[in-house]
């Protein structure tokens, strides 16, 4: 498939550290695809609805998020639930990266209509190889574009 | 006091009337005889002789009649004294009753006339006898029932649909001052013959009316109340079961750094290894020396401590979670058979029990109600740790039974194990505490999660044990768990 473009990463952290280890291990994983970085949930929101400091810029396509679910202003389950109420964003897939673990976080997540829920494993050489199998996945993954 | 007419007495002939009628009598017929004799009759003939016997005749049948008169009339009198006496007796039986009777009795008549009135109606109403006997009944009475009772009456007395005879109700009563206090009031209808008369029992409730009133007031104040605490500790327990996960997850986040960032120095470490080995020889002994003992030694070995201390962080965290869940968890209580259920528990352990030689004694256990999950948790736990905190080289016994006890079931679980020491009995049902020995790996988690399921089914815990020679947890559960409905 040498004519599909590559895919855009949003990640959405409001963890510098989370979303630079994440960073580190997606390229140690031969990512090499645009990582764009925001810090909450608000940010996320107008980088898709090109609002705020996003006026005017439409978001890349194809592309992914990588979506964290404390965050402040809006946390990510507001963020999910916006996106997929919206017919522009509503196909974007969405991979919940977080450190809940809680069944029924995970639940509703699921319900609200994200693809992946993968819990941010403590041990880094877990966390390493959770990220790592992302970026596999992603790699891999056929994911539709906006147009 | 109590009745308006005279006491009746009898007019009837006594014995003095009796005899002197008797007497005349004979007088009469005596000198009827004497004038008969006294008399110029021949006394051969036969006018003479039919004279006398006329009268003789006249004079027996007069005597006969009064000697039957006289016996009637003693016997008439007799009886009416009886009667008298029996009238006499009943009235003061019926005055004593009345007089006694702690209620109010009040009779009046077919007009609304008040024909008696008791000493309790004196009390009530604050009126003597004397001031209400002959007056109408709705002295009593405020308005409007004052006005309308003329009507009721007559209504009743036309067409006998009543309003309050026969049932005993609730009205409103005027005292002599004129104020206005609750009474019970219950009528009868009293008839003898073509009379009608009516009593009216009545019953002061103004105290009992207070009361009502005061306790009405004092139980919507102390509802509001119970009500207002129940929110505020529903509140404040909610606000802990999400503490302590929040706190357990944003805790957790910064860990991931903690963790990841010492990964990354160790990775870096790694991948300069190769120019930093090259890096003493170009700094001379002593320099050297320094930096060698900080790069093999040093370094890697804080990096350990860090690896190993957000291991046991995260380890704590996960504990702290694993209890808050439990807290958030929904009971589903149902029946069930807990001698199925250890014995379970049993066989899951069995390769422990093998391995330590465990004698394993189960008792007759109950089916109850209760968490079937709460239920295996309490008694997986109990029960592995009876196994793992056996004393080496002595053979384990651990034994487990129940007693009912009133509405709960008292369990126990014993152990001949190592015990635990009086000093940390205390502490055992704490978070993060272990008592004894550190010879089996855990996190101090085990009876905390233990005692915190026993309370949410409403029981209680405790335990006995002798250092060296063994322990007793007793687990005391309602035969019944309350649902947290009914606990708040």
């Amino acid at each position: 498939m040498p004519d599909r473009r590559p895919v855009t990463i949003l990640l959405a952290e409001d963890d510098e550290g989370h979303s630079r280890l994440i960073e580190k291990n997606l390229r140690r994983a031969n990512i090499t695809n645009d990582i764009l970085k925001v810090s909450d949930g608000q940010q996320a929101i107008d980088f898709l609805f090109s609002q705020g400091e996003y006026a005017g810029r439409k978001f890349p396509s194809p592309l992914l998020i990588l979506l964290d679910l404390n965050m402040p202003v809006l946390d990510g389950r507001q963020v999910l639930e916006r996106m997929k109420a919206d017919e522009r964003t509503r196909r974007i897939p969405v991979i919940i990266l977080t450190t809940t673990e809680d069944g029924r976080e995970v639940q509703k997540c699921y319900d609200l209509g994200c693809n992946i829920f993968i819990t941010k494993p403590v041990d880094y050489d877990q966390f390493t190889e959770a990220v790592r199998k992302i970026g596999l996945f992603i790699s891999i993954v056929q994911i539709p574009d906006a147009g | 006091m109590l009745e308006k007419t005279s006491s009746q007495k009898m007019e009837l002939p006594d014995r003095a009337i009796l005899t002197m009628g008797g007497l005349s009598v004979v007088l009469a017929g005596v000198l009827a005889w004497w004038i008969l004799n006294e008399s110029q009759f021949d006394r051969a003939s036969a006018d003479y002789r039919t004279a006398r016997w006329l009268i003789l005749f006249a004079f027996s049948i007069v005597l006969a009649l009064f000697l039957a008169f006289s016996a009637l009339s003693i016997r008439a009198n007799r009886r009416t004294k009886r009667l008298a006496q029996e009238f006499h007796k009943n009235e003061t039986r019926l005055r004593a009753v009345m007089d006694t009777a702690v209620d109010g009795m009040i009779m009046i008549n077919r007009r609304g006339i008040v024909q008696s009135f008791n000493h309790a109606a004196e009390r009530i109403f604050h009126y003597s006898a004397d001031e209400i006997l002959g007056h109408s009944v709705n002295m009593l009475m405020p308005e409007p029932y004052a006005g309308e009772h003329d009507g009721y009456m007559e209504r009743y007395l036309r067409s006998g649909d009543p309003r309050i005879i026969g049932i005993g109700r609730e009205v409103t009563a005027k005292r002599k001052d004129g104020s206005i206090f609750s009474i019970d009031l219950a009528v009868s209808e009293v008839r003898h013959g073509e009379e009608i008369d009516f009593l009216g029992i009545v019953r002061d409730i103004t105290v009992r009316k207070q009361m009502e009133t005061a306790l009405l007031a004092a139980r919507e104040k102390l509802e509001v109340r119970v009500e207002n605490r129940t929110r505020e500790l529903m509140a404040a327990n909610e606000e802990l079961k999400n503490f302590a996960y929040i706190v357990s997850h944003d805790l957790r986040s910064p860990l991931v750094n903690l963790k990841g960032f010492a990964g990354e120095l160790s990775q870096c470490l790694e991948s300069i290894r190769p120019s930093l080995e090259r890096v003493p020889q170009l700094l001379g002994e002593e320099e050297g020396g320094k930096f060698s003992a900080a790069f093999e030694q040093e370094i890697p070995e804080a990096l350990t401590f860090i690896n190993s201390s957000v291991a046991r962080m995260d380890r704590l965290i996960s504990a702290v979670l694993r209890l808050s869940r439990i807290g958030r968890r929904e009971f589903d209580v149902q029946p069930v058979n807990l001698e199925d259920l250890v014995n379970k528990i049993f066989e899951s352990l069995t390769h422990l029990v093998q391995q330590r030689s465990v004698q394993v004694a189960v008792g007759a256990l109950p089916e109850m109600m209760g968490d079937p999950i709460a239920l295996e948790q309490i008694f997986g736990n109990l029960l592995a740790n009876s196994i793992l905190y056996l004393e080496h080289g002595r053979p384990g016994k651990v034994e487990v039974g129940a007693e009912s006890n009133g509405n709960e079931y008292v369990f126990h679980v014993r152990d001949n194990g190592r015990g635990i020491a009086r000093e940390d009995m205390g502490k055992i049902f704490d978070i993060f505490r272990r008592a004894g020995r550190q010879d089996v790996p855990g996190e101090g988690m085990g009876l905390a999660y233990v005692k915190t399921l026993v309370l949410r089914h409403g029981g209680r815990i405790w335990c006995e044990s002798e250092l060296g020679s063994g322990t007793t947890f007793f687990v005391a559960l309602p035969k019944r768990p309350k649902t947290e409905e009914e606990e708040g």
